[in-house]
């Protein structure tokens, strides 16, 4: 089947057939490897991406019901090869670990923090994260990221409130 | 990967759904969150998959005339959890929405694909039952309107799509609630319950309506715990004594749980669902 659909912003026609998962087009026809293959039965949350601004995870979703839709990867986050606040913030917190979770948290957690004033609470963001498992358990510092992401937005809109009255 | 081979089709309208589910070894696909964990496990077959989230008339959330509402098929889990009528009409309905607490599958799930994945404890089935739902399907033979009773007994119909439910919204007369234990790895339910009550001037349960699903064979309304309690306080103990009262081969053993374990927490969570509702 011909599927149209748009990825990380730009057009993207891929050859599906009606049985292939959005993983699969994504790793191994667009060769967009971010998106992880964990437990391939919406269990793990690696395979996590943005579905018209919405996170759902890609390996319970065929290709072709993604037809006409916005499907933004890990790849399509932030400017090139700039980080996000989020992504910064986890960094820092050493909110990555091995990584292999990574990209399907970031996906997640960027739905939970889309509002520019989003501050969530540590037992939502764990809540939130209930669809995500790290396997070096390494959610303390992964909250933290969160947390700290939301912080820098808050400081940096108080500083430019400032410096808009000055 | 899913190994089985399919044909996937999305109809425009209803009729061609229908039309295209009367052959052999088609189903319907919605959100897809059971479905396609299914196929991929080989628990499920299908040939052909009809794929119904182009079809315009099973969307959206409305009031029905007076204190109804009327809740298309494909609303999400995290649209009903989100809802304002949902929330302020039949909240323990919101709360089940709420109940899998992995947003992805909120995002993509559907109240219809909830409601019809068969051979698994789900969370809405409870609270529809206990709200006395209506639940509004097309198949071969037309449109059936099924009761929130009649589902509790038979079941959905082979080959037939829900469409809608209708919910009673009976905002000051009625207190509904949901409560739910998860099996810690999938998320489904160890065992949740929804209630619905109304209670007389002195606090007495004057309507109740009890539901339950993973500790019983199947999802069910709890008759007999609910004509213990009709007329009477809903206190933890009384709740809890009713529950005792019940024939002991109600309760059956399921995801590593006694029967007899299973059992008292689905007292225990009926006992803090009336709690909830009648504090509301």
């Amino acid at each position: 089947m011909k599927i149209s659909l748009q990825v990380n912003g730009a057009p993207a026609d891929v050859e599906a057939e009606p049985n292939e998962l959005l993983v699969e087009t994504l790793r191994d026809g667009l060769g967009l490897t971010g998106t992880k293959v964990g437990c391939d039965t919406g269990q793990c949350g690696t395979c996590v991406v943005q579905l018209d601004g919405k996170s759902v995870k890609s390996c319970l979703l065929l290709t072709a019901q993604a037809e006409g839709s916005e499907v933004t990867t890990i790849e399509g986050v932030g400017e090139g090869r700039e980080l996000t606040d989020l992504q910064e913030a986890l960094r820092a917190e050493h909110g990555t670990q091995c990584g292999f979770c990574t990209p399907g948290m970031v996906m997640s957690l960027s739905e939970l923090v889309a509002d520019e004033n989003a501050a969530p609470s540590e037992p939502e963001i764990r809540e939130w994260l209930t669809g995500n498992l790290c396997r070096c358990t390494g959610y303390h510092s992964v909250v933290r990221g969160v947390q700290r992401a939301c912080a820098m937005r808050t400081a940096d809109t108080a500083a430019a409130a400032t410096a808009a009255k000055e | 990967m899913i190994l089985t081979d399919f044909d996937y089709v999305k109809p425009g309208t209803l009729g061609e759904a229908v039309a295209l589910l009367a052959a052999e070894g088609s189903r319907v696909l919605a959100g897809g969150q059971s479905l396609l964990v299914d196929l991929r496990t080989g628990d499920g077959t299908a040939t052909r998959l009809v794929d119904i989230r182009g079809i315009a008339a099973l969307r959206g959330v409305r009031r029905e005339g007076e204190g109804r509402l009327h809740i298309g098929a494909l609303t999400t889990l995290a649209e009903l959890a989100a809802d304002p009528l949902v929330r302020a009409g039949a909240p323990a309905l919101a709360e089940a929405a709420r109940a899998n607490g992995d947003p992805q599958v909120r995002n993509l799930g559907t109240l219809g694909g909830n409601l019809a994945a068969t051979g698994r404890a789900t969370d809405l089935p409870v609270a529809v039952i206990a709200a006395d739902a209506t639940i509004n399907l097309a198949g071969r033979g037309g449109q059936e309107t099924l009761t929130a009773d009649a589902y509790a007994t038979r079941g959905l119909p082979a080959g037939a799509v829900i469409t809608s439910i209708e919910v009673p919204v009976r905002e000051h007369r009625h207190h509904s609630a949901f409560e739910k234990t998860a099996d810690r790895a999938t998320r489904y339910p160890l065992c949740a319950v929804a209630v619905r009550a109304a209670y007389a001037g002195d606090g007495t349960a004057a309507d109740l309506r009890i539901a339950v699903t993973g500790a019983t064979a199947r999802v069910q309304r709890l008759r007999g715990v609910e004509e213990l309690l009709l007329g009477g306080p809903t206190g933890t103990g009384e709740v809890l004594a009713a529950f005792r009262a019940q024939p002991r081969d109600m309760f059956v053993p399921g995801r590593g749980a006694s029967a007899e374990y299973l059992g008292h927490l689905a007292g225990v969570l009926t006992a803090r669902a009336l709690a909830r509702a009648a504090a509301r």
